[in-house]
């Protein structure tokens, strides 16, 4: 949750004018997490949705499809938990995305958030003055 | 009145001030597959996106 509220302060909350939309998907990982302990006080910001997601669709699929993705601006690229769902983890991607069988425009991606931050943080400003 | 006036001008400016506040919102939808995801991501063509996957631990 350190990630979800940073990315809030650091992201959202300094540039409160920037074109972008955050899709925010909670699910658990450790036997104590649940979707009651959702902290809805986190990313209240109007950009962002917040979804539930029992069956870690969208983690096992991006943990399945990590290989198709081609990051244009880098990032370490390491995920090295055996675990069976891509978490603690942004993907960002520029204007002209789109998704057909994968995304394409993937900026970059990284695990942990608060681990690769400064990437994160560093290509944010650069799609959002593009 | 005058004072009126001027707190309802006031309270206007604060909204104003916060453009992208939202009300937190009180429960969390359930996804719907990697289609409302997909769909999501391709209504949002021409917008900077980024995704998060997380934990609530």
């Amino acid at each position: 949750m350190a990630g979800a509220r940073w990315a809030q302060e650091a992201l959202l909350a300094k540039h409160p004018k920037a074109d972008v939309r955050v899709f925010v998907i909670w699910f658990r990982m450790y036997p104590g997490d649940a979707e009651s302990k959702w902290p809805r006080e986190l990313l209240t910001d109007a950009r962002v949705e917040h979804r539930w997601d029992e069956p870690k669709t969208a983690g096992r699929w991006f943990l399945t499809n990590l290989q198709s993705l081609r990051p244009s601006r880098g990032g370490d690229g390491v995920f090295p938990q055996r675990v069976d769902a891509l978490w603690d983890s942004y993907l960002l991607f520029d204007r002209g995305a789109t998704w057909n069988d994968t995304p394409n425009g993937v900026l970059s991606w990284g695990f942990t958030v608060m681990r690769t931050r400064p990437q994160l943080l560093k290509d944010f400003e650069f799609a959002i003055a593009n | 009145m005058k004072f009126l006036r001027s707190i309802v001008a006031v309270c206007a400016l604060a909204v104003l001030a916060a453009p992208h506040a939202a009300p937190a919102a009180t429960t969390l939808s359930q996804l719907r597959g990697i289609q409302e995801l997909k769909s999501w991501f391709n209504t949002f063509n021409g917008h900077t996106r980024l995704i998060f996957l997380l934990s609530p631990t």
